[in-house]
């Protein structure tokens, strides 16, 4: 069975209360998640309460789920929520500025192997939260440009734009890492 | 490994984060969160049914309490270590609901705690089990007739028109086919099973307050699929319609299918009370495709029938539509303390009004009429009121018939005749009346003193006491019925205050019924909530319920 039909009927489960299910759907998205969390919240200290209050909030509200297919959208739209809801608490919240419309193309995108990826993550780290954002979610959880801007709640234009200037960001950044 | 896939770990792992899983201390922080709300959803007494409860509804009753209690051992072991939904609970139904879809015939024998007159969906935690019989059949042409029973009403729809009869002589007649279900009937919607189970798939895929479960289990060495449905009614706990009926009360339901036929075998349902879950509802036996003979669907009316209908317009119309519920409910009592019967009907949506009614409610004297006030249960449309009234009953002679033959030597109550000493409610005397410690002072009291006594007890509500003049059986049904009656929310003193109040005339020897009889006139109070809409094409007020 291929993994989105699994995560489909994972889901089904759990909306029949089956804890089984809620601990196997924890175990697949519990790493990705702490990992999102942390690239748009880099300062926080309360990351493990911000990812119980996903948790406690998806076992909440998995009913209300409709579509088991998007369920990663919806998963990732909690997290970002409690995120920001933490920024608005902490009275730091700063609204992302939105980049200039940009012609990109997805074929010139560059492309990362495994070995990248310890100064991939360092050069990450550096760049604006709302870049690193949308660069987790395509690289962890390999979301389409649409999934990402449900998530994130903007146009998919913001979302092309958004990635290309990130990538350009992330590039200069890793070339000056490297000298 | 895929590049991505090879990617996104790598990544983890310069984060320090291992991508094969959660760490140790995360699993145990959400073990504490799931069952934080798992139990927190399940909080409600028993919200899912346990392995015992799920048994003592099952065939497996009829075996010893050791194997009971065994089997539930071994049955318990592989309900918790098969976290089995093979398939979720909606394409199971949708297996099912496609399984009854061939079927020509359904009978069904219930039991529900109901009134044996009263509506097909009114409950009482309180009450006792009525049974209720349905049947159900399409011929070969496509013609469906169906009939739902219980004791003190029939609704019937032989194919052209759908009837309801409230014995011995009232009914609404619709001449058209009728769903299952239509009028009040909760218990004949079972008899679609189809429709059932698809509404239950439906509310299962978009309703946060329908919670649908799906487990196996082996039962007499089959496998049983158990859908089980936690609803939430949203009924305040202090409304006065909450737990009046099923779908006004937080309920579980209890499907029980073949897993191999996919067919529903029982079905019962819980509702959530304060202290404890209350079974309510219980499917006993199921038959598909059962031979129904054509009687069934044939109803022999009395020559008296009353008929109910919708309202029609009346020249003076206006007038009843101007009433405010307060003034509907003063204007219909007064009507029956004048015993103006014409009057009666304009707010009594019937062809005419039946002698023991006319008997029962004329001459009534109104004591008051409270403020009206709205259920979210009744007529959500707002049409809906209920109007508190407090009402004395014209007093009524009876005749109290008593025997002293019993080896206790004393006299107690054997039944409650007319004036006429005709008409006799007879006493459920099964066993002798017991000898009393104190019987000697029992034993030297006449009849009207008995009767005297008896009612002294009935007026303070002493159990203990009134047992001594009336079957316990009797005393036990009264006294439950008294309980009901407080937990709907209506005090002792205002069940006192409506227990009748009897004078007694005079006592004699009937010689033509060899007993003794004590004449009394017995004259009764009402406290209740009269239920009135208007949501008719007269658009004034018709009494439909509370009397």
């Amino acid at each position: 069975m291929d993994f989105e039909k699994l995560l489909e009927e994972m889901v089904h489960r759990c909306r029949n209360g089956e804890r089984a299910a809620f601990e196997e759907l924890f175990e697949i998205y519990q790493p990705r998640l702490k990992y999102y969390v942390r690239r748009i919240d880099s300062g926080s200290t309360d990351t493990d309460d911000i990812l119980q209050n996903i948790w406690l909030t998806v076992i909440k509200e998995i009913q209300k789920l409709k579509d088991a297919k998007v369920f990663a959208v919806w998963l990732y739209r909690i997290a970002r929520n409690k995120v920001y809801d933490g920024f608005r608490h902490k009275e730091n919240f700063v609204t992302i500025p939105e980049e200039n419309d940009f012609p990109v193309s997805g074929n010139n995108e560059p492309i990362f192997d495994a070995n990248d990826a310890e100064k991939l993550h360092k050069a990450m780290n550096e760049l604006k939260p709302h870049h690193r954002e949308v660069l987790t979610l395509c690289f962890i959880e390999q979301m389409s440009y649409q999934s990402i801007a449900d998530v994130i709640d903007c146009s998919i234009g913001t979302v092309r734009s958004r990635i290309f200037y990130a990538k350009q960001s992330l590039r200069a950044e890793m070339e000056r890492q490297n000298g | 490994m895929d590049n991505n896939k090879k990617l996104f770990e790598e990544l983890l792992k310069a984060d320090g984060i291992n991508p094969a899983g959660a760490s140790e201390s995360e699993r145990i922080a959400f073990a504490k969160i799931l069952d934080q709300q798992l139990k927190t959803k399940q909080s409600h007494p028993a919200s899912r049914p346990n392995v015992w409860r799920v048994f003592m509804k099952s065939k497996i009753t009829k075996f010893t309490a050791a194997a009971v209690i065994l089997v539930a051992a071994i049955l318990s072991v592989s309900i918790f270590n098969q976290s089995i939904p093979v398939a979720s609970a909606n394409d199971f139904l949708a297996q099912a609901v496609k399984a009854v879809s061939d079927l020509h015939s359904v009978y069904m024998k219930a039991k529900m705690r109901t009134l044996p007159g009263d509506n097909f969906s009114l409950i009482g935690l309180e009450f006792d089990f009525v049974p209720i019989e349905m049947w159900k059949r399409t011929d070969p042409n496509g013609l469906v007739q169906w009939r739902v029973e219980k004791p003190g009403r029939v609704l019937l729809m032989d194919g052209k028109s759908t009837l309801m009869l409230i014995r011995p002589n009232h009914g609404v007649l619709e001449k058209r086919p009728l769903p299952q279900g239509c009028f009040d009937s909760w218990s004949g919607r079972l008899l679609n099973v189809q429709d059932l189970l698809d509404t239950e798939l439906q509310n299962s895929k978009s309703q946060s307050d329908h919670q649908a479960n799906l487990s196996h289990q082996k039962i007499d060495g089959k496998d049983k699929t158990m859908l089980e449905v936690e609803v939430t009614a949203h009924v305040p706990e202090n409304d006065y319609m909450r737990n009046k009926f099923i779908t006004d009360s937080d309920h579980l339901k209890v499907y029980q299918f073949d897993t191999a036929t996919k067919l529903l075998e029982s079905f019962q349902v819980y509702v959530h009370a304060d202290s404890n879950d209350v079974l309510i509802f219980e499917i006993t036996d199921i038959e598909y495709n059962k031979e129904i003979t054509d009687s069934v669907f044939k109803l022999d009316l009395p020559e008296n029938m009353v008929w109910y209908g919708q309202p029609q317009v009346l020249p003076d119309n206006e007038k009843y539509v101007k009433m405010s519920p307060k003034e509907a409910a003063t204007a219909f009592f007064d009507a029956c303390a004048k015993e103006d019967w014409n009057e009666f009907l304009k707010f009594w949506s019937a062809t005419s009004v039946d002698e023991k009614l006319k008997s029962s409610l004329g001459g009534l004297e109104i004591i008051s009429i409270g403020e009206p006030f709205q259920s979210k249960g009744y007529a959500s449309n707002g049409s809906g009121w209920f109007v508190p009234y407090e009402i004395k009953f014209r007093p009524t002679e009876i005749n109290m018939r008593l025997s002293n033959a019993n080896p206790a030597g004393r006299f107690v109550i054997t039944g409650q005749c007319d004036s006429n000493l005709h008409n006799c409610e007879e006493a459920n005397w099964t066993k002798e009346p017991e000898i009393l410690t104190d019987n000697a002072a029992y034993a030297k009291m006449l009849p009207e003193e008995a009767v005297k006594a008896y009612y002294n007890a009935l007026s303070s509500l002493n159990w203990d006491e009134m047992r001594k003049f009336m079957p316990g059986d009797d005393i036990d049904k009264m006294k439950r019925e008294c309980d009901a009656a407080e937990k709907y929310g209506i005090k002792k003193i205002d069940l006192q205050k409506q227990l009748p109040t009897v004078e007694v005339i005079k006592s004699f020897w009937s010689a033509e019924q060899s007993a003794y009889f004590v004449t009394c006139r017995e004259s009764r109070i009402k406290k209740f909530n009269l239920a009135i809409r208007n949501d008719n094409p007269a658009k004034r007020w018709v009494i439909d319920g509370g009397l």
